[in-house]
């Protein structure tokens, strides 16, 4: 009987979801090869180089919505991150504090081909990750991408070898933890910096009543990107120091449990 | 005239529809908070492909958000606001995935120490061992 309830209240709920979402979208085929007016004015506007009023600096769309027209949102939603984590490396490393330092296992983990090929995708996914993140203003991509294509690496090496393997390759605690504060850092200096031209905050680009001329978006030949570029770059450290911060202190609860230590 | 891409969107939608429904039931009916959790990942994945197909485009030309040349005449620009799908869901989406990972360790975590607490993963369980009615790590 709540079995039968539980469906009832799923399919009623979802229904009504989804049949908002198309009286709003299904009204005709027609208006399907429209986008929303939103939309439209920031794909004319990201990279229009003739009418520099609302542009963004940026020929990748997503990117600009994601740091110039909506900054705020993506701020905030570094601080949900920002939250989430902590909450998850107080409790791991609450649990560290009790055990004491784990010992360090030698040997172990997976076969020879499997830590070869781990050896040669550790390298791979960490250019690859850096790529991402560093061309995310003119190729999709950009921190986020970046960062949770960084924090794959460490895992890789966590199930193939042990965490102890990752640990010593580097990826300590305090370290991570450093260089996720230093992205922080990074991204309030880049966010906060046009204040002190009179600008405004998270500016971009030069705009109406602001002192602040703009971060660069071109130096000579290079194509810069304006601040989207150290964006992107410091959230990429950000997200990928949360990850492998989150899997360390996984391991140390892991630890607290009596388990085999593999993360 | 009703175009293949057009039933395929509309195709879309149901499936995902079903998907969420699922996913929903899941979180209500499922005792363990492990597959409780895995039903709560389902349902934040659809949320995610909701908000992207609503800002795409049922067209012959559509194009990706991106624009493809550093130097565009003003013949692209206009070609480009009306061909490229809708940037800002997939602005929004790219933060709600990383946001959903970080709620789903957290969430992870808090298992994790439910199971070191009362040794076993199951709710109904968790309150009878509160209860005193049954003993922990059983």
């Amino acid at each position: 009987m709540r079995k039968a309830s539980y469906i009832a209240l799923a399919v009623v709920g979802c229904a009504a979801l989804t049949l908002v979402a198309v009286l709003g979208t299904f009204a005709s085929p027609n208006t399907l090869s429209r986008v929303r007016a939103l939309g439209e004015f920031i794909l004319y506007n990201t990279f229009n180089v003739f009418s520099k009023r609302w542009w963004a600096g940026s020929p990748e769309a997503v990117t600009a919505v994601l740091w110039d027209y909506r900054g705020l949102d993506t701020i905030f939603e570094t601080t949900v991150l920002y939250a989430a984590v902590a909450g998850c490396v107080v409790l791991g490393y609450t649990s560290l504090l009790k055990r004491g330092r784990g010992r360090d296992e030698a040997g172990g983990g997976l076969t020879v081909v499997v830590k070869a090929a781990t050896k040669i995708l550790f390298a791979l996914i960490l250019i690859t990750s850096v790529n991402v993140a560093l061309h995310g203003y003119i190729t999709p991509g950009g921190g986020f991408a970046g960062g949770s294509t960084f924090a794959i690496a460490p895992l890789l090496v966590i199930a193939a070898y042990s965490t102890e393997k990752v640990v010593r390759m580097g990826f300590r605690f305090l370290s991570s933890a450093v260089m996720r504060s230093a992205g922080l850092l990074a991204l309030a200096l880049v966010v906060l910096s046009p204040l002190i031209y009179y600008g405004f905050v998270l500016q971009n680009q030069l705009k109406p009543n602001s002192g602040f001329p703009g971060y660069p978006a071109f130096l000579g030949p290079l194509f810069l990107g304006g601040s989207l570029l150290y964006l992107n770059f410091a959230e990429f450290l950000v997200v990928g120091m949360e990850f492998v911060l989150v899997f360390l202190a996984f391991h140390f609860m892991d630890k607290l449990m009596g388990g085999e230590g593999s993360g | 005239m009703v175009s293949v891409a057009y039933v395929i969107y509309v195709a879309s939608f149901i499936t995902l529809a079903c998907t969420a429904a699922v996913g929903v039931y899941g979180v209500l009916a499922k005792r363990n908070i492990i597959k409780k959790i895995i039903a709560l990942t389902i349902v934040g994945d659809t949320a995610n492909t909701f908000a992207i197909l609503l800002g795409f485009r049922v067209s012959a030309n559509v194009m990706p958000p991106v624009l493809p040349s550093l130097n565009p005449s003003k013949e692209l620009l206009t070609r480009f606001a009306g061909a490229a799908v809708d940037p800002v869901p997939q602005a929004l989406v790219i933060t709600a995935i990383v946001i959903n990972l970080a709620i789903t360790a957290f969430l992870l975590f808090l298992a994790v120490r439910i199971y070191s607490l009362y040794g076993t993963l199951d709710y109904g369980k968790v309150i009878r061992v509160r209860r005193g009615e049954l003993d922990g790590e059983g």
